[in-house]
Parts: C-alpha cells; structure tokens; sequence
C-alpha cells in the first residue's frame, strides 16, 4: 500500500479549491507531506496560507464552497478521500481527534463538560457511571483539579487556562491516534500558553498519540515538533525536521521567518510571533506561474518567474522548494532548538 | 439566588403593574360610548326605569365612588356580577378560562410543529429551493388575515368534509380535542410564520459556528449535531420570540374563539363589550394583565434553563 507502518498520515499532492463570488482560489496547490507515529508534525507560515485549510481537509470539515480537486490522503491503509461520509465518521473524534483555538467557540456554551465528554464515549457499551469514571480520570490527566464537580460545569465558568484543558479532555475522550491542533496555544496569554505545550507534550507520551501542530509561532515549534513544513500561498515551501531547519533554512521565505525574529537567542525562546516580511501573499485566485513567493524574495532571477521550482531533497529529509537553495549554504537561522 | 426566592420577588413586582393596570382599565373603560342600562332595557325603556337600574348598578355616583368600590371589591377577589349573565363575574371566568388555555395550548401545538423542522431546513440549506419555499410561504401566511384563514379551514374541513366541528367544542374530552384542532392551527399558521424566520436566522448564525464544527470533528451524526448542537442554540432567542407571541395569541383568542364558536374567555369579552357588560370586560382585560404576567415570569425561567450563562437576578 501507499503507507510505510510507521506513517500515521499520508498526504499526497492535496490540491483544494474555493469558489467565492464567482472567483476560484486556489488555497491549497499540491500539498505532500506524512506523519510518522508518534512525532509531532509542525505547520508553519503566515496568517491566509492555508494550514487550516489543509487540517480541515483531512477530516473533510470544510465549507460548501471548497472542494478537493486532486491528491490522496491515507490514515494508515485507508485513503480518507475515498470514503463515504458515514465510514468518515468513525475516523472523526475516535481516530483522529481535532483541537480548536479558542475553546470558548469551539465548546457548546450550553452544554455540560461531561455531555461534551460523553457525547465522545457514545459508541462505548459503558454505562453512565463508567463513562463518569472514565471522564474523570481524563480529565485528572490533563490537570483540571475537582473533576467530579467540573464535570457538571459548562465552559464559560472555566477560567482562562482550564478551557483549552477542557477541550484536550474532550477531544483525548474519543481516544484519537492522531491529534490536529489548530494554533491550540495562540489564544491563551504567556503562562498559559507555556503550560499547554507542556501539557501537549505530556499528552503525547502520555495517550501514544502522533500530533499535527498548527502554529505560526517558531517558538512553538522550537518546543513540540520533531518536524515542519513551512507553508507558502498554498505550497509546502520547505520541510525538514526541526533541527535542520532552525539551523539550515534553504528557502528564502523560511529564512525571511527567522530573520524577522529578534536576534538575541535568549530573547527568541518564545512567543515570537513572524513579523511581516515586505510585501504580502499573492492572491490565490491569481497565482503567478513562476514561484508563488518571486514578488518578495531577494534571491529571485528570471527563472523565478517562469517556472515553479519542484521540491528538491537537499539532505535526507530536508527538503526546499526553490530554484536557487544553494545560495542560503551556510545560512544557520535560528540555533535555539529545543528538541532534537 | 435561588428559583423560589427568585418568583417570590417577581410575584411581588407583577403587585403594582398589576395596580396601575387596575386604573386604566377602569377609566378607559367609562370613556367608551354607550349605557348599559340602555342596552339591557331596549330603546324603548322610560327614563324612569333607565334610571332605577342605573342605580341599581351603581352607575349614578361619580367615577372615583365607583372605582374605590370596585377595587375594594377586587381585593376580596369579587369582581363584580355580570349585567348580561346575572352572574359573579370570577365564575364566568373560571368557567372560560380553561377553553381559552387550551386554545393557546393548541396553538403553541401546531406553531411549533409548523416552525421547528422548516425553520431548521431553511437554515442549513439557505438560500437553496428549500428556503425559498418555506420562505415563500411564511411570506403568504403571515399576509394572511388569521380570520380568514380559520373561515377556509371551516369551509373545508368541517362544512365540505365534516371533519371536524362547525362550532363549539362539544362536551367530551374527545370532541374538545376535536374542536381545537382547527382554532390552533388557524392561530399557529400565523405564529409559526414568525417563528420559522426568526430560527431560520438564528440556524444560519449557529451552524458554521466553531462548535458545530468541533462537534462535526467528533464525528457526531448529522441528526445529534442538528438537536444537540445547533437546534439547541437556535432555539433560545426563538423561545423568547414565542413567549411574545403568547400574549399575541391571547388577543387572537377573541378573533378566533368567534369564528370557531368556542366559548373562551376572547368571546366572552367580544359579547360583554357589546352588551357593555363592564364588569365582564374589567374582568377580562385584568386576567388578560395577569396572564402576561404570568407567562412572562415564566419565559425568563425557562430560558435561564435554556441557557445556562443567563443567571435569574
Ligand atoms: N470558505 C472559504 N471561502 C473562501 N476562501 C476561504 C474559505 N476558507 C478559507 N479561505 C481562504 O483560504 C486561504 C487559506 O485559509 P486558511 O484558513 O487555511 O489559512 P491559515 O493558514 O489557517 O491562516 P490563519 O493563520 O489566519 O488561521 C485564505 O486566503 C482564506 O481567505
Ligand atoms: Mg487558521
């Protein structure tokens, strides 16, 4: 089959469009990448350039006006694209569970936490004490003190860091093998922030699950993800595991990322959100033909704006989507790499 | 603060909106043309005859006399006794108010039942053929006089088909079902019109929202996401809409009950105006006050079950 064993999701040139007043945008244009079990995956990249997009894609939890033209996505041996929405069900929640930002939205402010919980054990032949048993002691897992009596609660009495606590429990109570955190940290405040990835992390080890992270903080990645992908205007721009690419970038754009971040390494560690490089994305109705990131790149020749460069695997498991990497030899980026 | 101290506070407000209610109904009352000595004794009554029942009826004192007797009355819960009926106004009531209840009760019925699944469906498929048809014909229904609508109901149902009684509700648990089915549905067409608009909006706010999606992730069926997540939100400011409604339905009552011969408390008010029974209309008016009342303090309790975030204070 397509999936080697120790890969939990295979996306093969994903392509997505959306139809909007008449216009077609071009969001995601070949999207490749794969999961191993048990890492953490990174998505990297400015606000617009489609990680959302990608991450609804696998689940098929996307808007009426989007529709899948091309590519394969395979959990395991099965290519969720090719299932009907009934068999996709019993991949959502139970297989591969889904973390939103903001857990005040994410979460029906109008039921319980337990009924969000037990909504997930539905299919379990528990009965309800069970059930309540086993919703605490998730709920002891992900560190929300007085579970018997926060159960009964809905989430607008949690306070600030409890929710998105709440809302892993939740998820983690389907008892996904693969969790799809969508910016899980970018709404909560520094302290906050820093005890979620620690919960994260825990949580991996802790449920044997392989997670999809969506960030578009370097420093989140620095502390959770074994690999990244860089993404650009609907392109995987650069891929590697963490390491080598905080300390060898070999696309423009990554670089661009990186150098936008203050220079002292002690003041990188953290919360660094990308500051803007000049210019902006190119519209996705109206992509150049050339590389997508030609308007804003320093390197670009001639060739740039005639041809989309393919990705090139510089070193094993590094790859970069640019005619001209070998001009970045050299080039060290970010050093502060916590993992790896 | 907890529900029975909760409705202890409330009762105590509704004590003098219901006062100042008392007053104007009184005294607007009075400013209506037309003697009810004169209505009960005919065109052709002597004047002297008018004017010994005149004061038989206490009509010959001044307007403050009378309003300090009748609300003196009021607080022994006397009402007064009919000028039509001959008989205490609160028995009349008593004897009315069940119909009129379950009229509004069949009403609720039948809106509901006309709201909820093309309000829920005109939502989620908005702006597709669906839409524009319950759209369409919440348009035509709410165009359309309420009288009207139970007069073709009755031309059909029980004068063509006999179905269902012409007038009246019979004397049988059996035939008050019978009887009730045209009277709600005339009055639910109308309400369930407004009803159907406003779940439809709040359908389309919900169902894209983050939790209907996180929900979907879930990978929860279509049917628990459509109760669960997104009627269940929809349906909150509905309910607030339709307890409005409610005392809308209270006036169509008197349109209704006339139609369909049913003898509720809007009839008895349509006849005690006519014959300017005064007392019969007081009566009226001041249940018709307590009612909404009533229904209101109801509303905000159920809601703050509906909605949990929405504390009673
Ligand atoms: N339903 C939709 N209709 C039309 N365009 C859409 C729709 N959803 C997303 N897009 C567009 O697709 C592109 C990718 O959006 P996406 O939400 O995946 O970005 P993102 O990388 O997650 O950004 P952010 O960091 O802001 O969350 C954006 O340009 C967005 O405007
Ligand atoms: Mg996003």
């Amino acid at each position: 089959m397509n999936t080697a064993k120790d890969t939990i999701l295979k996306v093969d040139n994903l392509k997505l469009q959306f139809s909007s007043n008449g216009q077609t945008l071009n969001a995601l244009n070949g999207i490749s990448f794969s999961i191993r079990r048990g890492e953490t995956f990174g998505f990297v990249g400015e606000s617009g350039c489609g990680k959302s997009t990608t991450s609804r894609a696998i689940l098929r939890l996307l808007a009426d006006n989007a529709k899948i033209t091309d590519g394969t996505i395979y959990y395991n041996e099965t290519d969720l694209l090719k299932l009907s929405e009934k068999d996709l069900r019993k991949i959502r929640g139970k297989e591969i569970g889904m973390i939103f930002q903001d857990p005040m939205t994410a979460l029906n402010p109008v039921l319980t936490i337990r009924k969000q919980i037990f909504e997930q054990l539905r299919d379990t032949k528990l009965s309800s004490k069970e059930k309540e048993i086993v919703a605490i002691e998730i709920m002891n897992k992900v560190g929300i003190p007085l579970p018997e009596k926060r159960l009964n609660e809905y989430i607008f009495q949690y306070s600030g860091g409890m929710r998105q606590r709440a809302m892993i429990a939740i998820t983690l109570a389907g008892n996904p093998k693969l969790l799809i955190a969508d910016e899980p940290t970018t709404a909560l405040d520094v302290t906050i922030q820093d005890q979620i990835i620690k919960l994260l992390n825990h949580v991996k080890e802790d449920f044997g699950v392989s997670i999809l992270l969506i960030t578009h903080d370097l420093g989140v990645v620095g502390r959770m993800c074994d690999r990244v992908a860089v993404m650009y205007a609907g392109y995987i721009v650069e891929m590697a595991d963490t390491y080598t690419l905080f300390s060898a970038p070999r696309h423009p754009y990554t670089k661009g990322l990186m150098d936008a971040l203050p220079k002292l390494p002690q003041e990188q560690t953290r919360n660094e959100e990308m500051k803007p490089i000049p210019g902006a994305l190119p519209s996705l109705s109206d992509l150049p033909q050339g590389c997508p990131f030609v308007s804003r790149c320093q390197l670009h020749q001639t060739l740039c704006q005639d041809q989309l460069p393919t990705m090139q695997e510089i070193s094993p498991g590094h790859f970069a989507r640019c005619h001209y990497f070998h001009k970045l030899e050299g080039c060290t980026g970010l050093i502060n790499c916590t993992k790896g | 603060m907890d529900l029975l101290s909760y409705i202890l506070k409330r009762v105590l407000q509704i004590i003098p909106v219901f006062i100042i209610a008392t007053i104007l109904i009184f005294f607007l009352m009075r400013l209506i043309p037309g003697d009810p000595a004169l209505v009960m004794l005919g065109e052709k009554a002597t004047p002297e005859s008018l004017a010994l029942l005149r004061s038989k009826m206490g009509l010959d004192q001044s307007y403050f006399t009378q309003f300090y007797l009748f609300f003196k009355n009021l607080i022994c819960f006397d009402l007064g006794t009919s000028i039509k009926y001959k008989e205490p106004v609160l028995l009349l009531l008593g004897d009315k108010l069940m119909t009129t209840v379950w009229l509004i009760i069949s009403s609720l019925f039948f809106s509901l039942l006309f709201s909820i699944i093309p309000g829920y469906y005109s939502g989620i498929h908005k702006d597709k053929p669906v839409d524009y048809i319950f759209r369409l014909l919440s348009l035509l229904s709410l165009a359309t006089p309420a009288f009207w609508i139970g007069l073709v109901l009755l031309t059909l149902f029980s004068v063509q088909v006999n179905w269902f009684p012409v007038s009246g509700w019979g004397n049988t648990f059996e035939e008050h079902i019978l009887g009730l089915i045209l009277p709600g549905i005339t009055q639910g067409i109308g309400v369930a019109a407004v009803l159907i608009r406003n779940l439809r909006n709040n359908v389309i706010d919900v169902k894209d929202s983050d939790y209907v999606n996180y929900a979907r992730s879930k990978g929860l069926s279509n049917f628990q996401i459509g109760i669960h997540h997104i009627l269940r939100n929809a349906l909150i400011p509905t309910t607030t809409l339709l307890s409005m409604r409610i005392a809308t339905m209270l006036s169509g009552s008197i349109v209704v009950e006339t139609v369909f011969g049913l003898p509720g408390i809007g009839a008895l008010l349509v006849n005690g105006i006519y014959a300017r029974d005064y007392p019969v209309v007081q009566g009226v008016v001041l249940l018709f006050v307590l009612l909404v009342m009533v229904i209101n303090l109801a509303t905000d309790i159920i809601y703050s079950f509906l909605d949990p975030r929405v504390k009673l204070s």
